[in-house]
């Protein structure tokens, strides 16, 4: 008897099972968590231990002295989309492992280049390695180690791993896309008072009895080595403040400011200003669709 | 009284960001993620390129506001050829360059994106700018 005749049942057999499903109970589920800052995107890999009624755990099951990889199984790593800093230590883009070295008052955190590692081999002190010192503080739990992003602003965010009665906080920066500061001198051209006006998105429907609206008010000033933009809004008896962010020769759109902080940009929101003699002289908003939707004229 | 088509800044912001508008989540356009993604390189426009394809005022009668950027674009197929476009598009079987979301299926009869880009490249066109000088600008507010 030919030996396919053998072969055919045994593949059908396999080709006919269930599809065997890897997936199983880990101790220590593995998660991600990713937060995107301004374009960059941070990203955490790692897998979840539980305390399971283990305590101390500092000190005891990870000792002083260990380091020790805040994660379990394959080192917990991060990763970065761009050139960012952590607590102020340079870290390039790229992919790392991390590490804690673990003290009772201090813990040195390590970021090495090695991403894919096992937990078992514990890093060396090495010249590629950012490393820094760090405090840990006191917290309630919590039972599963927990990497979270707690602060995110629009110039970075709070990097947090919390597990058993102590967390590490890691504050990291992003560069800015949106450049704000521009010098002094180029800046001189657009200062003073405008007024700014809407353009009706559809003449046919203005009413013969509506009043035209008082003009809101721009008045460009620069502080911070940055062209700050203070618009009164006239409906709203509301003032705004925004940095411009230069996108082109005379083009720029706003980086809204509130309690101190550039928080968040529109732009699509581009404000065009025509200059002559080198002083504007005023601007027009177009938004998405390249439409003039707003004009401002130089009033001082 | 104010004039009801005025819109406060608030609400233009809240429209920018597809917040009113559209319900639609925006997406920063100048992030370091750019729209389209891959290569944010411009397209060489093809030679012999013309508007033949360029959907004809007929296929616009219910998309009225996209009528201006299409008539902008007819007249310069060669320099709309030479610009890559943002919104996404471009990633498309199919899809050349700008000029591509004004033929076919008319992707620039409802992107915005493809709109703006279209009466910009016109725009700078009549200022007498280069291809160079409105790729720049283009990826400058789109990119």
């Amino acid at each position: 008897m030919p030996r396919v005749s053998v072969l055919v049942p045994v593949l059908l057999m396999l080709s006919a099972a269930p599809t065997p499903s890897w997936a199983q109970v880990r101790a220590s589920e593995v998660a991600t968590i990713s937060q995107t800052v301004d374009g960059t995107v941070l990203t955490v890999e790692y897998s979840r231990p539980r305390a399971r009624g283990r305590s101390p755990i500092y000190g005891k099951e990870v000792t002083w002295g260990e380091v020790w990889t805040p994660g379990a199984n394959w080192a917990t790593t991060v990763e970065v989309s761009s050139d960012v800093t952590v607590n102020g230590h340079a870290l390039p883009k790229g992919k790392y492992s991390v590490w804690m070295e673990v003290q009772p008052k201090e813990w040195t955190v390590i970021f090495d280049t090695t991403a894919k590692l096992f937990h078992t081999q514990h890093v060396k002190p090495d010249s590629s390695q950012v490393r820094f010192v760090v405090r840990p503080k006191k917290v309630k739990g919590p039972e599963v180690l927990a990497w979270t992003f707690p602060i995110v602003t629009s110039t970075g965010a709070t990097l947090q791993m919390a597990w058993a009665g102590r967390s590490v906080s890691l504050d990291v920066r992003v560069p800015a896309s949106a450049p704000v500061t521009m010098a002094a001198e180029q800046a001189g051209r657009y200062l003073g008072t405008y007024a700014f006006g809407w353009v009706p998105r559809d003449t046919a429907e203005v009413k013969p009895d509506s009043t035209i609206p008082q003009p809101d008010q721009w008045t460009l000033t620069y502080r911070d080595s940055m062209l700050i933009v203070a618009w009164h809004d006239t409906e709203e008896k509301d003032t705004w403040e925004a940095a411009m962010v230069r996108v082109g020769e005379d083009w720029f759109y706003p980086f809204w400011i509130e309690d101190g902080e550039l928080f968040d940009t529109s732009p699509n929101m581009v404000a065009e200003f025509d200059v002559i003699d080198g002083r504007a002289t005023g601007f027009v908003i177009r938004n998405k669709k390249d439409e003039v939707v707003g004009r401002g004229t130089r009033v001082d | 009284m104010k004039l009801s088509t005025l819109v406060s800044r608030r609400h233009f912001v809240a429209a920018c960001c597809g917040i009113v508008a559209t319900g639609v989540s925006s997406r920063p356009l100048w992030g370091t993620v750019r729209p389209g993604g891959g290569d944010p390189g411009h397209p060489t426009p093809r030679p012999g390129i013309t508007a033949a394809n360029v959907l004809p005022d007929a296929d616009l009668v219910d998309y009225p506001g996209s009528k201006s950027a299409f008539e902008a674009i007819r007249a310069i197929p060669q320099v709309v050829d030479g610009i890559r476009c943002n919104c996404g598009c471009a990633e498309l079987p199919g899809f050349y360059s700008l000029l591509s979301c004004y033929e076919g299926a008319g992707m620039a009869r409802i992107c915005e994106i493809c709109q703006g880009q279209g009466r910009l490249t016109a725009r700078l066109h009549k200022a007498g700018k280069t291809l160079d000088e409105i790729r720049t600008a283009i990826d400058a507010r789109y990119g």
